[in-house]
Formats: C-alpha cells, sequence, structure tokens
C-alpha cells in the first residue's frame, strides 16, 4: 500500500495524475492519500452502520462541501479555486466549542455541539499545505501560527460533483478520535 | 481588567444573542436538528471575530448557561466552606470593581455551595451591571422560576426583560399588575417601570390612560409598604413607587400631588438623589427648598448634568459667579443633552467674563455654547454683547445680560427629564 501511496502521490507531484483521476468513474474511485498526508480533524455525523462519516452536501457535520457556503461555483458550475473548501482543524478541541459535543464538556467547557456528531481525523502529518488525497489539498488560514483552522479544497479545477465525490472517496480514511 | 462598559465588541453581542437561541434550542431537545446547526453556523464568523478574552468569555458563558437548564437538586448542594465563602466574596469585590470576567469566574469556583437561584441571580446581576441584559434576563429568569416567591429576583427579572425587550416587559408587567395587591411591593413597582417605559411610543392619550390607571395601584402598593415595615426590598421598592407616582401626577399636570409623592418617597429614603432632583425641579422658582433638595442631590452624587443645570442658573441669576462656575465646570463633565450642556458654557462664559477671565476663554465658551446647540439665541446675544464691551473699561453690567427667568428653566428642566425618562 505504502509503494502505491508513494507512486500516486509522485504522479501527482508531475500534475499528471489529476487529469485521470477526475476522468475516471465516480464509483470505481479508490480511496489513496499520499504518505504523510497533514493530519485533521473535523466533526461529523457517525454512519452508525460502519463508524464512518456520513457524506453529504446539506449541513457543516458531513463529509462534503455546500455549495455557496464552503465553496464558491463560477458559471460553469466549477469550484472556484479561492482556497475556500471543507473546513478543518489541526486538532478536535481546535474546532469552535459551538460544534464539539456536549459530551465532552468536561475537556471543553461550553461545547454545545450535538452528541450524534463524533470527532473524525485523517492523515497523519503536520499541518501544512499539503496534498491529502486524490485531487485535493489542505489550505492552512493565513496569519501567524499557530494556525487553528484550514480548509480541505481541490487542488485543481474540477466541478461540484467531482470535488464531492473525492472528498467521500476520503471516508474511509477517517476515523474517530477524542482523546 | 474588563471594566470596559460594554463588556465586549459587538461580534461579542452576536456570538451572546446566538448563544442564548443555541441553548434554549438545547434546552427544547432541538440541538440535532437543521436549526441548530444554522444556529451554529451563524456564530461561525462572530466567534473568529473575537479576541482571546471575549472567546474565553463567550465560552464560559456557554457553560454557565447550562445550569439553567439544569433541574435544580438541593441535596447536591455542599455545605460552605470558608474557602467558598472566600470565592464568593472575591466575586463581590470583583463585580465592584467591574471585572465582571473575574467576578464570573471566583462564582465558578464556588458554584457547588450556593443555591441555584442565588447562583443565577449573582450571575444575572454581573451580566446586567456590564450591560448585557438579554443574559442577565436568561439568569434572572432562572433564579425566579427556581424561586417564584423571591420577589427580587422577579423584580430584577423584568427590569432586566425591559431593557431589550420593552414590548415584552410591559406584557409581564400587565400580568404582575393584574395582580398588584398580592404581588410583592418590589415586583409591582418594577412592573409600573416596564409598563410605562414599554408605553413610551404609544400616542399621548394612551400613555395618559396608563399614568391614571397606575395612580391607584402605586398608591395602594405605598400604603401597603407603610404598613409593612418588614417588607422585601423595601427601601428600594418604597422609592421607585412613590418616583413613579410623583411622574404619573407630574405628567398629568397635578403637580401638588406630584410633590407630595416626591415628598413621601423621601421620608422613607431621604437620600434618593432621583426623588430630590424631581421634587428641586418641580419646585425651582416657586420654593427654596428646590435649591436645597438640587444641592443635595448633587452632593450625593447624582450622575447627570440637570441639577447642574439648575444650580448654575440659580446662582447665575444670584450673582454667585464663582459658584455659577463650579457648577457649568462640573456638569459639563456629566451625561446632558447637547442643549443642556450648551447652557452651561454660555453661562459658565458670563461667570468667567463676570470674574475677570481673559476675553479669549470667555469668547471660547460662547462660541462651545453655539456650536453645541446654533439655536441659542441668548447665547449669541451674549457674545455680541461681550464683545461690544470689550472695547469700554469693563464689561457688560449684570442686568445687560440676556438671562431666561425661572420658569422657563423650569419648563425646559421638566422636558428634558422627560425625554431622558422616555429614552
Amino acid at each position: 500500500m505504502r509503494s502505491q501511496h508513494r507512486i500516486i502521490y509522485q504522479g501527482l507531484e508531475k500534475g499528471r495524475f489529476w487529469q485521470y483521476n477526475w476522468g475516471m468513474s465516480l464509483s470505481s474511485t479508490t480511496p489513496t492519500s499520499p504518505v504523510q498526508a497533514p493530519q485533521f480533524y473535523r466533526i461529523m455525523r457517525r454512519d452508525p452502520g460502519d463508524d464512518l462519516p456520513v457524506t453529504g452536501t446539506t449541513s457543516s457535520s458531513e463529509l462534503g462541501v455546500r455549495p455557496g457556503l464552503d465553496v464558491d461555483l463560477d458559471a460553469n458550475g466549477e469550484v472556484v479555486l479561492n482556497s475556500k473548501g471543507m473546513s478543518v482543524a489541526p486538532a478536535w478541541r481546535d474546532i469552535d466549542f459551538t460544534r464539539i459535543p456536549k459530551r465532552l464538556r468536561p475537556f471543553v467547557p461550553g461545547a454545545t455541539g450535538s452528541n450524534s456528531n463524533y470527532c473524525f481525523t485523517m492523515g497523519r502529518g503536520p499541518f501544512q499545505r499539503d496534498p491529502v488525497a486524490n485531487g485535493l489539498e489542505l489550505i492552512p488560514d493565513q496569519g501567524q501560527p499557530p494556525i487553528k483552522h484550514g480548509n480541505v479544497a481541490p487542488s485543481q479545477s474540477a466541478s461540484l460533483a467531482q470535488y464531492q465525490a473525492v472528498l467521500g472517496s476520503t471516508r474511509s480514511l477517517w476515523k474517530i478520535d477524542e482523546t | 481588567m474588563s471594566n470596559d462598559r460594554t463588556f465586549g465588541s459587538s461580534s461579542f453581542r452576536l456570538v451572546a444573542m446566538g448563544l442564548l437561541a443555541l441553548h434554549k434550542l438545547i434546552a427544547e431537545g432541538k440541538d440535532d436538528t437543521p436549526e441548530a446547526d444554522a444556529s451554529r453556523d451563524s456564530l461561525e464568523v462572530p466567534l473568529r471575530a473575537l479576541n482571546k478574552s471575549e472567546k474565553d468569555r463567550a465560552q464560559w458563558l456557554s457553560e454557565d448557561l447550562y445550569s439553567i437548564n439544569q433541574v435544580a437538586l438541593p441535596g447536591n448542594l455542599k455545605l460552605m466552606t470558608s474557602e467558598a465563602q472566600a470565592l464568593l466574596n472575591a466575586s463581590y469585590e470583583a463585580r465592584q470593581s467591574a471585572d465582571w470576567d473575574q467576578a464570573l469566574e471566583y462564582l465558578r469556583g464556588c458554584n457547588e455551595y450556593v443555591l441555584p437561584a442565588q447562583l443565577s441571580y449573582l450571575r444575572g446581576a454581573i451580566w446586567c451591571e456590564s450591560r448585557n441584559y438579554d443574559i442577565a434576563e436568561a439568569f434572572f429568569q432562572h433564579a425566579s422560576s427556581c424561586e417564584q416567591k423571591n420577589g427580587m429576583y422577579r423584580a430584577m427579572h423584568v427590569y432586566s426583560l425591559e431593557k431589550f425587550d420593552p414590548s415584552a416587559a410591559a406584557k409581564v408587567a400587565r400580568e404582575i399588575l393584574s395582580r398588584s395587591d398580592t404581588e410583592p411591593p418590589v415586583v409591582v413597582a418594577q412592573a409600573a417601570n416596564a409598563l410605562i417605559r414599554g408605553a413610551k411610543a404609544s400616542l399621548h392619550n394612551e400613555l395618559d390612560r396608563v399614568r391614571r390607571e397606575l395612580i391607584p395601584i402605586l398608591d395602594r402598593t405605598l400604603d401597603r409598604l407603610d404598613q409593612d415595615r418588614k417588607a422585601e426590598s423595601r427601601g428600594a421598592a418604597y422609592a421607585m413607587a412613590a418616583g413613579l407616582l410623583g411622574f404619573c401626577y407630574e405628567y398629568l399636570g397635578n403637580e401638588g400631588s406630584a410633590v407630595s409623592s416626591f415628598s413621601r418617597g423621601l421620608l422613607e429614603k431621604p437620600n434618593e438623589a432621583a426623588l430630590l432632583v424631581a421634587r428641586g425641579i418641580l419646585q425651582y422658582g416657586s420654593s427654596p427648598r428646590a435649591i436645597s433638595d438640587l444641592v443635595e442631590a448633587v452632593q450625593l452624587g447624582y450622575p447627570k448634568a440637570l441639577p447642574y443645570l439648575f444650580l448654575a442658573h440659580y446662582y447665575l441669576i444670584t450673582n454667585q459667579f464663582d459658584n455659577c462656575r463650579s457648577m457649568c465646570e462640573r456638569g459639563l463633565l456629566l451625561d446632558g443633552s447637547n442643549t443642556t450642556k450648551s447652557q452651561l458654557y454660555e453661562w459658565l462664559a458670563i461667570a468667567q467674563a463676570e470674574l475677570g477671565f481673559a476675553g479669549e476663554l470667555v469668547s471660547a465658551s460662547f462660541d462651545a455654547a453655539i456650536r453645541l446647540d446654533p439655536g441659542n439665541d441668548f447665547a449669541r446675544e451674549n457674545l455680541s454683547l461681550f464683545q461690544a464691551s470689550l472695547s469700554k473699561a469693563h464689561g457688560p453690567a449684570h442686568a445687560e445680560w440676556q438671562q431666561k427667568t425661572e420658569a422657563a428653566i423650569k419648563s425646559f428642566g421638566l422636558a428634558e427629564r422627560r425625554y431622558d425618562l422616555a429614552a
């Protein structure tokens, strides 16, 4: 697996992998993550069937983006590459306390998030601008360190459907971590 | 220290309002709904605009708001310890010095030792003093729902509600006043205040109807307080009821009854500066007691410019120019309308001229008067008189200054106070 990731990552760096990946059928998209892809957290609803995040485009607690809110679209329906994307943080404690599930109040006073949501994480590398998975990259916010927020954005032109599909393809890479 | 009077930026206010709404949804079991999600989404941008201390304040506010949605279990209360008592005292002291974040933090340190109602009352008082009335209302409401017979808790609930939602407060006030003979007097007085303030936007006839309706209620409330020397918060209730009764009479043109009402309140609370000012204005020009009332109010630290205006005028027309200058200078440091301050500057200029101050200084005071109120014709005329006098050996003689009569100042003062009450 590791070598396969490396190949994909190298291809990605040369800018050749993207066209291939966007063009493939969505159903055949396989979850792939570059070695040492940055680690980040997002609070999402859990699918009780497999303990993985629920994908969707209507709520901020789903694996996906809400067009017009999380991303902007151009006249052709393509996602505008302007650093916007799916919101993530380097640690779950860095996420707004209004989204952190209430059960975690002993650790984060005032937490008001729904207990139906969980703190999911993926990746292992440092929270810096780097590829995340097929056609996705992490773009940390600008500003003085420590940066506590970033977006998982498409790394090159893509339609909304393609972007959502690639975000969805990372589903199996997420795991719950509330430690 | 967080002793800024607004206790937070506009973004903090947005966050506070959002948190109140979100906690309401949580209390109703709707925290997993699209409505709650939308509420969280709406908080995202204002939360990012907060500085570190505001963010901490918002987060701890959210934690404290959980306490008002929990069922109070008296059995869970711990016996007060000296350490907890020390924290309670420290919270009170921090509140006195307007260090509200610290006051709230100390309270958290002893929250297991304080009754839930009392804890919410103390939190409400801190948020109320920091002028976050919507947050205060949430805590006061919890306190009064825990102890429904506690008049002070209920009075503070009505007070804070009136501050940010006058029409809702007027509705609550009407319910309270419908059973005014059985409600604690302090609650009745506060309800009457809320009703008057809630009706301020109404038509003149409607306002008069409210005042007529309140007169017998407030009269009976004062009678009840006369009969019950141990009534809860008796002093505050008495002063408020007597003051409101006086205002109702005054607005309806019955000055004699208004003065009697203010005097009735002052018999019980001789140091109530607001009552002294009310009676002083009403009797200005017709009773020497007006001056002693206004002097006393000023000595008690009345925080607005109006009594200084009356005293400045009195000293001006009695040729006590040093006293006049002092009243003008002190009044100009306090809250007051531009019209009030324009007159204070005008009389300051006259006093300065009479006391032989430099011509530039006198002219500057006249200019300030005209700048603040371009319609102040007396200031223009007196400036012209002064400028004409500069070519003479002496300034204008006392009688040459254009001066308002006591009756005119009284009319102005009553209008100013009414405007202030309605604001």
